[in-house]
């Protein structure tokens, strides 16, 4: 079971990178967007979609994993308060996604200010993630 | 000291991450610019840009691992940091080659466009390669 546990640990740390990679990644292609031209845009796009669709597989890997490694690995026995911050963030990235979805999809319809709260929700987003790495961080140590 | 170490870990972890976000953007736009030939002129442009970005995390990696290795471990290690050492070697001599190809594909040499992609994935394989040694190493 331990293995188990090592191994659903590792699954959450590599989904933890890929999504990481994508809420870093987002609000730097957003901010190229404004001024690039029609071709980078639509190649910016196209990166931007690839790398969407990891991050939600991602994101889905990482809440599966992590209850499973709170179970198996940790026997559910909470570190300290600083998992609970953790938890905090983690439920505010989902919101501010949620949020970049919506406002995502507007902006594919051609809603331009829909676009711009996209790009910040997207920021957001990154923010929220650093905050979770701190507060692993801190929790796990 | 521990608030610092436990700082120098977050920015590791977080350098870690965005080395690989704008190294993977980078990539893809730089293989949609080989596949897009002569007028992936603006494109190759465009890649161009992440390359400050992805260095300055690079930069950062290897300073805040060695100040952790010599702070936090006291640069006592383990046979899976060693091996994590082998792979970042082996990653950084599939950058060099990458960063060749790149060169060459820009200047319109359509064999090493071809061989970006290959390079592309292997340099990523080798990224999770340290990810995995870096929990054996640090669990």
């Amino acid at each position: 079971m331990y293995v188990v546990g090592l191994i659903l640990f590792i699954v959450h740390i590599v989904a933890f990178v890929a999504g990481g990679t994508n809420s870093v990644l987002m609000p730097i292609l957003a901010g190229k967007l404004p001024t690039a031209t029609p071709e980078a845009r639509a190649n910016l796009m196209e990166v931007a979609e690839k790398v969407s669709k990891v991050g939600k597989w991602a994101l889905a890997t990482l809440l599966v994993t992590g209850v499973l490694v709170l179970w198996l690995k940790w026997n559910w026995v909470v570190p300290n308060a600083w998992f609970w911050v953790k938890m905090a963030l983690v439920a505010l990235m989902i919101v501010f996604i949620g949020f970049n979805e919506v406002n995502a999809r507007k902006a594919r319809a051609g809603d331009m200010e829909a676009g711009k709260r996209a790009g910040m929700f997207g920021q957001l987003t990154a923010l929220a993630f650093l905050g979770v790495i701190i507060s692993a961080v801190f929790a796990f140590n | 000291m521990d608030l610092f170490l436990n700082l120098l870990k977050w920015t590791h972890i977080g350098a870690l991450v965005f080395s690989l976000g704008t190294a993977t953007a980078a990539s893809m736009i730089g293989i949609n610019a080989v596949r897009a030939g002569p007028e992936g002129a603006r494109l190759w442009s465009l890649q161009e840009k992440f390359e400050p970005l992805i260095n300055g995390s690079v930069v950062v990696l290897l300073v805040s691992g060695i100040l952790m290795l010599w702070l936090k471990y006291n640069f006592g290690v383990s046979h899976w940091f060693w091996l994590k050492m082998v792979l970042l070697a082996g990653l950084i001599a599939t950058v060099i080659v990458e960063a060749r190809a790149t060169k060459r594909a820009r200047e319109g040499d359509a064999a090493a466009g071809q061989s970006l992609s290959r390079v592309t994935y292997l340099a990523v394989a080798i990224e999770l390669g340290i990810v995995l040694a870096a929990v054996f190493a640090f669990n």
